[in-house]
């Protein structure tokens, strides 16, 4: 019976708006009715030529717009072409501003992880640890108010240190939201982490060896989920963090394979954990002092090409910067996490379900602005 | 390994003339067009320099001709290298996508913003803007669309005020 | 019509018009797209979440254009776009309103410079309501909310659709 029904292959299209696609990314999908045979993305509805404007604004001007560039880890994408330019014309950062900047960097790293998570978890059906991340996000979003008055697209870091000072009792806010936030991590840990539903979902799907991911150039919890141990706040290290005592985690295969779905995830959930030892100690270590070096108001860096690499969240940002003495770059690129992971999915999404590609992806931590730019 | 010791184990391996360019932020290798493969395969392959990870991969418009920037790192011997290589204007050079896996989409990506040409590459076609498009926007003397497929893109009285100079 | 509560102690005799009634249902329940292409979604999502609640005016996220009738543009509307945002808008039932929120999709905003962003989304669809802002704040994306349930109060829905 089975010999002379005919079958052929469909081209679906899951299409730029899609509740499942982090951003708006297209994928044209060939399948014989579940299993995908080829899935080919296609990217750049939201190009919106960030690196042409880079040549007409001034290097200072240019910090709003790497807000917009991973808006859900702005304060880090800030930070990461502050620290290209400042090495570039060699200034000197004030130790206070250092600690405020590694302050706030670590405060969107774990707000940026819950997102992530909390996305994943959503797209395979779980409401609720969703609505929780959200009230959690609500009161990081709270604090970094508090230091520079927006929840989103912030414009804090700027070259030489940061823009503004931190109101008197910050500290002690901070403090005693990382008090109510462990418990609120423990209660989500239960919810998502050890629950059956959720591991059999994840495990033992898309497993990606350390030879792929470093092929590829998968960066940031990515790749240290396929067993690699590399992370530039501890490899290259800049700022503070070499005063400050933190793990990396590493992928170890805890429910199928390593490098799987589940091990990228649980990477997020332990780096959350680490954050949170970070941010105790800096705060314990924050001096008083100047919070803005002493920096020109119109720079004009030497000639020459200058390859600057910063941890963000999403794995490490490269900037590469072309100048040649004038007020704006005359060329800058920025290679970023997501571009790299994306390259990779047409390989990993090989004969998997379309259910499976959307936990894929979800697990791979895809933002379209960052790909696009 | 610094830039310099890099230079003479890659000039052993090719015949292309290889040069240092030193600036002020550290040194690059610049390398003729023709014999970047057969470098960038050196550089691989080779157990003291192991570069196993192309990092990025871009163009900038110079004058009359694009240079194009390589870089690439190594997690075995943690050491970073930028090389230089330089294409007239819709000129072509070698694809590196058989070496790392990355290279794929990085070349596209240079393909669609600055018209610079791949041999070898497996699938060479825009990736950033949609298919139609005409130009390469990168380019220093690109002229912005005011239209698209029948959608009037002219600025409005404000946005005058801020163009692309 | 705005104290209906109080009318209820008499038999529950409410005397209105048939459109204020319908005005009123509709205005109550509008169900949104997920529309959120950049920053502002993420603020759209935030302002449906536990704070800044829109749940408590009736609104729940749709994914699919054919079952809502609020579309909020929430971000940049690049060219490639252009034209599946004129698709979408096409395929949502009558009767429907836009919101445009932020400044990329009022203007283009701070990438109007660019080449390849739309000056607007007011060029492919017809909008309501415009809100500024880069993101604006849930509170302010509530408000703009409200204009429309005002706007919609206000209509003669029956006699419009009798000429």
């Amino acid at each position: 019976m089975g010999k002379s029904l005919k079958t052929e292959i469909m081209t679906i299209n899951m299409g730029p708006q899609h509740p499942s696609t982090h951003g708006v990314i297209r994928f044209i999908i060939k399948t014989d009715g579940e299993i995908i045979h080829e899935c080919i993305p296609d990217v750049g509805y939201l190009h919106r030529s960030i690196e042409k404007i880079a040549e007409a604004v001034s290097w200072q001007g240019f910090v709003p717009y790497t807000d917009r560039v991973d808006y859900l880890a702005a304060m880090n994408a800030n930070w990461a072409y502050c620290t290209a330019v400042e090495k570039m014309i060699g200034a000197e950062v004030p130790r206070r501003a250092e600690f405020i900047r590694v302050i706030v960097g670590e405060l969107n790293r774990i707000s940026s992880h819950l997102i992530a998570i909390g996305a994943t978890a959503m797209d395979l059906g779980a409401f609720t640890p969703f609505i929780q991340l959200l009230r959690e996000r609500e009161y990081i979003n709270d604090l970094l108010e508090m230091a520079c008055g927006a929840r989103l697209t912030y414009n804090y870091i700027s070259i030489g240190g940061v823009n503004w000072d931190v109101p008197p009792n910050w500290t002690e806010k901070i403090g005693e939201f990382l008090d109510h936030f462990e418990l609120a991590m423990e209660q989500m840990n239960r919810l998502i982490s050890y629950n059956r539903i959720f591991i059999n979902r994840m495990a033992n799907l898309a497993t990606v060896s350390a030879e792929t991911a470093i092929d590829y150039c998968f960066v940031g919890p990515n790749l240290r989920a396929s067993g690699v141990k590399y992370d530039l706040r501890k490899d290259i290290p800049y700022s503070v963090y070499p005063e400050l005592d933190f793990e990396i985690p590493v992928g170890e295969g805890r429910e199928g394979a390593v490098g799987d779905c589940y091990d990228r995830y649980y990477v997020r959930a332990m780096e959350i954990r680490e954050s949170i030892k970070i941010l105790r100690q800096a705060l314990k270590m924050m001096p008083e002092g100047e919070f803005q070096g002493k920096v020109k108001n119109n720079i004009k860096p030497e000639a020459g090409v200058a390859y600057v690499r910063h941890e963000t969240p999403r794995g490490d940002t490269g900037y590469l910067i072309q100048a040649d003495q004038k007020t704006s770059p005359y060329r800058l690129k920025i290679r970023t996490g997501s571009f790299t992971a994306m390259a990779a999915i047409p390989e990993l999404a090989q004969g998997v379900f379309i259910a499976d590609l959307v936990a894929i992806i979800g697990s791979l931590d895809v933002v379209a602005p960052e790909l696009d730019r | 390994m610094e830039t310099q010791n890099i230079l003479p184990l890659l000039q052993s391996k090719t015949q292309g003339a290889l040069e240092l360019i030193e600036d002020a932020y550290g040194a690059t290798i610049k390398v003729p067009a023709e014999a970047l493969l057969e470098v960038c395969r050196a550089a691989k392959e080779s157990p003291e320099l192991a570069f196993d990870c192309l990092m990025s991969q871009t163009g900038s418009h110079v004058g009359e001709s694009i240079q194009l920037f390589y870089v690439l790192f190594s997690y075995q011997h943690k050491h970073e290298l930028i090389l230089t290589s330089e294409v007239p204007l819709g000129g072509s050079i070698d694809s590196v996508a058989g070496l790392w896996a990355i290279a794929d989409w990085l070349e596209r990506e240079t393909f669609d913003l600055l018209g610079v040409s791949f041999k070898g590459h497996p699938d060479l076609r825009r990736i950033m803007l949609p298919e139609d498009w005409e130009g390469h926007p990168l380019l220093k003397d690109y002229p912005t669309p005011m239209e698209y497929n029948g959608i009037d893109n002219s600025p409005s009285e404000i946005t005058q005020s801020f163009k692309v100079k | 019509m705005n104290n209906l509560l109080n009318t209820f102690d008499n038999d529950g005799i409410v005397l209105t018009t048939l459109d204020q009634a319908l005005n009123w249902t509709r205005a109550n329940s509008l169900f949104y797209m997920l529309f959120g292409l950049a920053c502002c979604g993420i603020e759209m999502m935030q302002t449906g979440g536990p704070r800044g609640d829109l749940d408590r005016f009736g609104s729940v996220p749709r994914a699919s254009p054919r079952q809502s009738d609020l579309m909020i543009v929430a971000g940049t509307v690049t060219l490639k776009m252009a034209s599946r945002v004129k698709v979408l808008y096409d395929q949502m039932p009558e009767p429907k309103y836009v919101i445009s929120m932020g400044s990329c999709s009022n203007t283009g905003g701070l990438f109007q410079p660019g080449y390849s962003v739309l000056h607007g989304v007011d060029r492919v669809i017809p909008v309501d309501v415009y809100l500024p802002g880069c993101p604006p704040r849930p509170e302010a994306l509530t408000s703009a909310l409200i204009e429309i349930q005002k706007r919609i109060m206000a209509e003669r829905y029956l006699r419009k659709q009798k000429d």
